[in-house]
Parts: C-alpha cells; structure tokens; sequence
C-alpha cells in the first residue's frame, strides 16, 4: 500500500476516533476505488457515492486531494459541518448526490449519464456501490433501464467487499450485470491500486455501460477489523484501539 | 385534462430545449407527437416508477428539467421515498404529473386508488402541490410555474368542473361568491361544481394550490375569516392533510381571530373497498350537492 493510501486510512480512523461517528469498515475497503476516481476525474466527469455510509472514505480521499479542508475534515458530524455520515450535494457539491439510503446513487447516475447524451456533452458518470445495496431493487431497474438506453458514458464500479454474506448475498455480481447486457469486469484485488488502474485502461464501450466488480475486503489495512467486520460496520476507535490501528498501518 | 396534458407537454418541450418527458408506460398514444418530434426527450422507462424518479434527479442536476409522468400510487406511493430523497431534500427541479387521482380508476380497486397523494406531497419541504380544476387551469399553472426552480407536484382528475371564467392561478384563493351568511365554503378541484349546485347560502372560495398562497389571496382569506363563520372545506382527497388541513393551517398562520367552527369534508380515513364508477364512491361518501347541503345546514 502507498503512502498517500496509508494517509487516507489514518485520517479515517483519527476522523472517526475523534468524533466517535462514521462507518469506518466500509470506508476503508473503497478507499482505492474512490481514490482512483477522484483522481483521475475531469470536470466533466461525475463521481457518486452511492453507499453514501462510506462518506468518512470520501472526505479522507478530498482531503488527500485538497479539496476539502482540514478544518472541515475535523468538523465531520458536528451540528454545522458541511461533512455529514452522508454526503450532501449542497453542502459538498463535489459528492453530486446527495446518498444514504441505499439504492438510490445509480438511478440518479443513469439520469446523469442520459442527459449527458442528449445534451451532446463529454464526461463519463462513475457511481460506486456495495455488494449489501445490491439486494435494492432500484439497482436493477437502473441496470436494465442503462442497458436499454445505451449509455455507454456509465461506469458502476461495486465495492465488493462482501459484507452482505450475513444476510442475503448478493452472489455472481459479474455474471448478473452481464446478463442486463453490461460490459463487465471482476477486479480480483479492488484494494490494489494497480489492478484497477489496468482494469480502467482498457476501459471503452459502446452502446452498452459498463460494470467493474472490485473485491475488496471490508476493514482493509487494519487486520483487527478485516477479522471482525461485524462489530466494527459502525463502531468508533477507542484511543488504544486507534493506537494500534495506526501501528498496523506504519 | 389528460388531453390536455399531452398539449401542454409537446408546447413546453418544444418551447424549451432543456425539458424532458418521462413516462412509466402510460399515455404514449397522447404523446406520440411529442416522441415524433422530440426523440430524444422523450422516454418510455417502463414500469420502473422509483428508479424513474432518480433518474429525473439526475437529469435535474445536469440543468435539464424532466417531467415525471404516471399513475398517481405508482408513483407517489411506491415512489415516495425517491421523491423525498432525490427530489425534495436535494431541491431538484422536477414536475411530476399523475392521473388517476383519488377513485378515478374504482372498478380497479384500492391498489388503483390514491387519496392520499396530496397529503403526503404537502409533507415534503419545497414541493408544489398544485390540483387543477380544469385542462385549462392546468395549462396556465404548468406554463405559468416553469420557470420556477425547485419541485412541484399536479394532480389531474378525470373529471372537471365548468367554471373557467374564474380562471385561478398559481398559489391563488378566488372568490366565487360572497353571501351575508356565516357559512364559508373553500373547495378544490371539480368539485366546485357540486358545491354552487347544493344551492347552500354561503361564501364560496376556490384554490388549486395546496401549498402556500400569494398575498392577495392572503388578505382574502383575513377579510373572510372572522370568529362568527363556519368554515367547510371541499375535497376529493384524504381529509388528513388534504385541502382542510391547508386551509386550516392557512388561517392559523395568517387570520388574527379564528372561525366559530371548521368541518372538513373529503375522502374519510378509510379503505374505499368498493368498485363501480367515480360517482358511486362520491354518492357514498356524501360528495354530491346534496351531501354538501346536508353537511352544511346541519351546522
């Protein structure tokens, strides 16, 4: 893991220590993927967050990226803060959706994608979600109405990291997404940087949008809460926690 | 009023480049012009009612301004978190216009029904809440809010009522007649019509907005309203958070004395498990001119 990676990891965790808020587990399993994104992005591109409960990753990453201040990046939660446990697009219009509900990131990014189209406009639309908001409805009539309607300006990249194997597994991502005529890829490793970075080389379509299912691991970074992942879905650190958290990471 | 919705949209898309119809695999014979002349801005997504309304969301956020177009608990109901979420806490330009309001569909039973549409739009800070009383009132409220950021809400009803010459608009209270008696009534939608036709000696005032109202219309309710009337309110909507319960939060926000008695009279808090015709369930639940007289002269 790179310096920059581990950095984001470390403003999660003080983040979240600090103001004993966010879901930190699901945070750092996407913390590649919404890097690349954000990095990578143009002005006409747009980035969504769909599992809006990973803000503490988003804000990590804009961060990184200086795109939200420190002051803010500390105010995370508080009354007033423009950083909420969800993201909010008029008070970070950077997030372009306002999310937390599940299930409702992709239908906005394929009305996205389609005004983009119709308008003639250049950008591509990318919209992250987990395999757990996979079990949403929304979710698959969006991916039969962007299949239907050709945009391939649509980019859904799934946060893999499994956490729904409590309850109802949303199996065979890549063959699902395939079967609504995506033209999808499995990154094996969606916490390496590199394999996502190859996988997004090759990225080109035509009349069809696109699919990346990255798999990730849920706590990634901190082996205590890659072996627990249940207890820490919406769990803060203590300070002892936190200090040997950030020893994992050196 | 559906007729005239098909009117209204093809003038609106070709009037401005940026409008968009989206519709959940109704009305497309009506439109057929508009999908003849306007392809891409036209688009049929099926029956996928709560992704439609994210996808207008979208469309919103890149400046575009989608109509949202199907059956009223198709969408509203099934829908309404979308509505909430993607529309209204995100202050979404988007025009959602349903039909089938209230029993319009009886024979279809109560999954077909909607009488609460209106209530729960009025719950959503920013919306528009706005039910025409004919094609024409349709036209000019549609026309005439366009340009107004933000989300708004039309309900369309099959049936009409036959006083054009009022020719209300957006976000006002009109004056229909003015009577010496203490009765006041205020009523929406066609049921205007039943309302002169009970004959009952009253003020009658008319709205089609159930959301907020201009100040001329204000200061016609303060001039009305005094601890000697009693009020009746008119609709064809739930009695909880319809018309009445604008009306009343109207007078306590805005008149210095309240009225000596207020009566809602609409669609009760029940499951209208019966089917027939639209004026089977009105002759039923009293909304007829006789029923109103009834109501009204046994206060």
């Amino acid at each position: 893991m790179n310096e920059i990676l581990k950095s984001i990891r470390k403003k999660i965790l003080t983040t979240s220590a600090l103001k004993k808020a966010g879901h930190i587990a699901s945070s750092l399993s996407v913390v590649e993927i919404l890097y690349f994104l954000h990095k990578n992005s143009s002005k006409d591109d747009r980035v969504i967050l769909s599992k809006g409960h990973a803000s503490l990753a988003l804000y990590a990453v804009l961060n990184s990226l200086q795109k939200i201040s420190d002051k803010d990046l500390i105010s995370f939660c508080d009354f007033e803060s423009i950083l909420g446990g969800h993201p909010d697009r008029n008070k970070l219009p950077a997030a372009v959706a306002s999310t937390g509900s599940l299930g409702h990131g992709l239908p906005i990014a394929v009305g996205i994608a389609l005004a983009k189209k119709i308008n003639s406009q250049n950008g591509k639309v990318y919209c992250v979600i987990g395999d757990g908001e996979s079990n949403e409805g929304t979710i698959w009539e969006s991916a039969l109405l962007a299949s239907h309607l050709k945009l391939d300006n649509l980019v859904c990249v799934i946060d893999d990291n499994d956490s729904q194997n409590r309850s109802v597994t949303t199996s065979l991502l890549v063959e699902k997404f395939k079967s609504f005529r995506w033209q999808t890829t499995c990154i094996e490793d969606g916490n390496s940087l590199e394999e996502i970075e190859r996988a997004f080389s090759s990225l080109s379509s035509q009349f069809s949008p696109m699919c990346f299912v990255a798999k990730t691991k849920k706590g990634f970074g901190v082996k205590e809460i890659q072996r627990d992942i249940f207890t820490w879905h919406h769990k803060s650190p203590s300070p002892d926690e936190l200090s040997r958290f950030m020893e994992d990471l050196s | 009023m559906r007729l005239q919705f098909a009117k209204t949209v093809y003038d609106t898309l070709k009037k401005d480049d940026q409008a968009v119809i989206l519709i959940g695999d109704i009305s497309h014979y009506l439109l057929r012009e508009t999908e003849n002349d306007f392809p891409s801005r036209f688009h049929n997504l099926g029956i996928c009612e709560q992704s439609m309304i994210g996808l207008a969301a979208g469309m919103s956020i890149e400046g575009m301004k989608p109509i949202i177009h199907t059956i009223a608990p198709f969408c509203v109901e099934r829908a309404f978190e979308q509505i909430k979420i993607d529309i209204s806490y995100q202050n979404l330009t988007t025009s959602i216009i349903t039909v089938g309001s209230s029993f319009d569909y009886a024979s279809l039973g109560c999954t077909h029904h909607c009488y609460e549409d209106v209530s729960l739009m009025r719950t959503l800070p920013g919306m528009q809440v706005f039910v025409p009383g004919t094609s024409d009132e349709f036209d000019r409220i549609f026309k005439e809010t366009w340009e107004e950021p933000g989300p708004k809400y039309f309900k369309l009803s099959t049936k009409e009522h036959h006083h054009g010459s009022l020719n209300c608009g957006p976000r006002e209270l009109v004056k229909v007649r003015e009577s010496s008696s203490k009765n006041v009534i205020i009523v929406n939608g066609h049921l205007l019509d039943e309302v002169i036709e009970s004959n009952v000696d009253s003020t009658i005032l008319y709205t089609n907005t159930l959301s907020s109202l201009d100040e001329k219309s204000i200061d016609l309710l303060k001039k009305i309203i005094n601890s000697e009337v009693n009020v009746f309110t008119i609709e064809e909507n739930s009695v909880i958070g319809g018309l009445g319960d604008f009306i009343f939060h109207m007078i306590s926000e805005t008149c210095e004395s309240l009225p000596r008695s207020l009566k809602k009279l609409g669609i009760p808090h029940l499951w209208l498990n019966n089917y027939g015709k639209a004026e089977d369930h009105r002759e039923n639940l009293g909304l007829t001119a006789s029923g109103i007289r009834m109501i009204v002269e046994k206060r």
